[in-house]
């Protein structure tokens, strides 16, 4: 058994601390807006934040989030954090996306680089690039992302 | 036959399949089908699914397939919410969007009230030339566009009739603007007011499309994807989040 502090409660999922967080958080509670991509950290569709960090939920242990609060994209988009609410009607407005299969993980990266910079910081486009590099979008959505980081960064200045 | 495809090289089960469909045959009993579709398409109030057990008394339903049925693909809420069901997959095509939009161009419907859902493997959801559950080769708006357009103008003149008949006027003195039936004296009903009465016609077989022409509102407006929320939030359906998905 372990214990997950996941989107402002208190969860016990019946899994082993070293299982990926992804698949507690997709299996065991059922919340399957974070996704499954290539399982290596490597596309990061599986994005989720780790006290506000992002990270990799596929590889990713459970023991790791011990004791520290796990975000993912229902929490996120949900209207009650005001970066990630910027961001999700930014990916709206700009249309960004195609398929969507990536975009939980991407939206989740971006709202965690906006929430590092200084509030009213406007980032450049190389900044935008380089944070959400390790996201992969096999649909090609990468110029509305970056239109969509922008904006999202102009609405919270 | 269908142009440019050599049927002794398709696998037998696919000859079968389209030979049935060419011949005019419903792929499986309509009535049948209708009735599933009601019970699990049960997402409003003054819905047409219940067209079904309606038509279902009547000989006029027979000589339509259940691919041109409204009733398997539109629905009404009494808040004129429009549900369009897809008889496609979606996965970034944008299918989800551009197939209610021919729809709602027909229709007539307000479009900022349309939404889009998934169809299910019912027969009513096969492609209409094929006759098989099918998303590929660009075949969604091909083969679906006529479709869409006559299942829109199908339920459009439903609303008509329903309106004709609560006021008492001739059919022909009434028109739509988006959603709302206009009658005569500045009369006017939405759509959702309007459904439930609908439901209960009969659907008309015979209906004249809209010249190209006319396409003034919808079809070929530049829009937002109706799924862009869902999708944007991780709200979307996709198959690793079903029991039967690859992610168990």
């Amino acid at each position: 058994m372990s214990t997950l502090n996941i989107n402002g409660r208190s969860q016990t999922v019946d899994a082993d601390p070293g299982t990926p967080i992804l698949w507690a958080v997709r299996d065991s509670l059922g919340m399957t807006g974070t996704k499954f991509g290539c399982g290596a950290a490597l596309c990061g569709a599986c994005t989720v934040h780790l006290d506000g960090q992002a990270i990799r939920s596929c590889v990713t242990p459970l023991s790791a989030a011990e004791g520290k609060k796990i975000t993912t994209i229902e929490a996120a988009t949900d209207g009650s954090d005001r970066v990630g609410a910027a961001v999700h009607a930014a990916w709206v407005k700009n249309d960004v996306a195609q398929c969507g299969y990536c975009q939980s993980g991407q939206i989740m990266s971006a709202t965690a680089f906006l929430k590092s910079l200084p509030r009213g910081k406007q980032p450049t486009a190389a900044q935008i690039d380089s944070a959400m590099a390790g996201n992969i979008c096999r649909c090609g959505t990468y110029a509305r992302i970056r239109a969509a980081v922008a904006d999202a960064a102009k609405a919270l200045a | 036959m269908l142009p440019n495809l050599d049927y002794s090289e398709m696998p037998r089960v696919l000859q079968r399949l389209l030979t049935r469909s060419e011949s005019g045959e419903p792929a499986s009993p309509s009535r049948r089908s209708f009735l599933k579709l009601a019970g699990v398409g049960g997402l409003a109030l003054g819905a047409f699914p219940h067209l079904a057990a309606a038509q279902a008394a009547g000989p006029a339903a027979s000589a339509l397939k259940p691919t041109q049925q409204p009733s398997a693909f539109v629905q009404i809420a009494p808040n004129g919410e429009v549900t369009v069901t897809v008889n496609r997959l979606e996965f970034g095509q944008g299918v989800q969007t551009g197939l209610p939009m021919i729809l709602a161009e027909e229709l007539d419907a307000d479009w900022n009230l349309v939404r889009s859902r998934h169809g299910s493997n019912d027969a009513a959801h096969v492609d209409p030339l094929f006759g098989i559950h099918l998303t590929s080769g660009s075949h969604s708006i091909k083969n679906s566009f006529t479709q869409y357009r006559e299942l829109g103008v199908r339920a459009r003149a439903m609303l008509l009739a329903a309106a004709a008949a609560r006021w008492n006027v001739d059919v022909a003195t009434l028109s739509t603007q988006a959603g709302t039936v206009l009658g005569p004296d500045g009369r006017k009903a939405g759509y959702g007011e309007l459904a439930e009465v609908a439901m209960a016609l009969p659907v008309p077989e015979k209906v004249t499309l809209k010249d190209p022409k006319d396409f003034l509102r919808i079809i070929g407006r530049p829009t937002l994807r109706l799924d862009a929320r869902a999708k944007s939030s991780g709200r979307q359906d996709s198959t690793a989040s079903t029991s039967a998905g690859p992610v168990s």
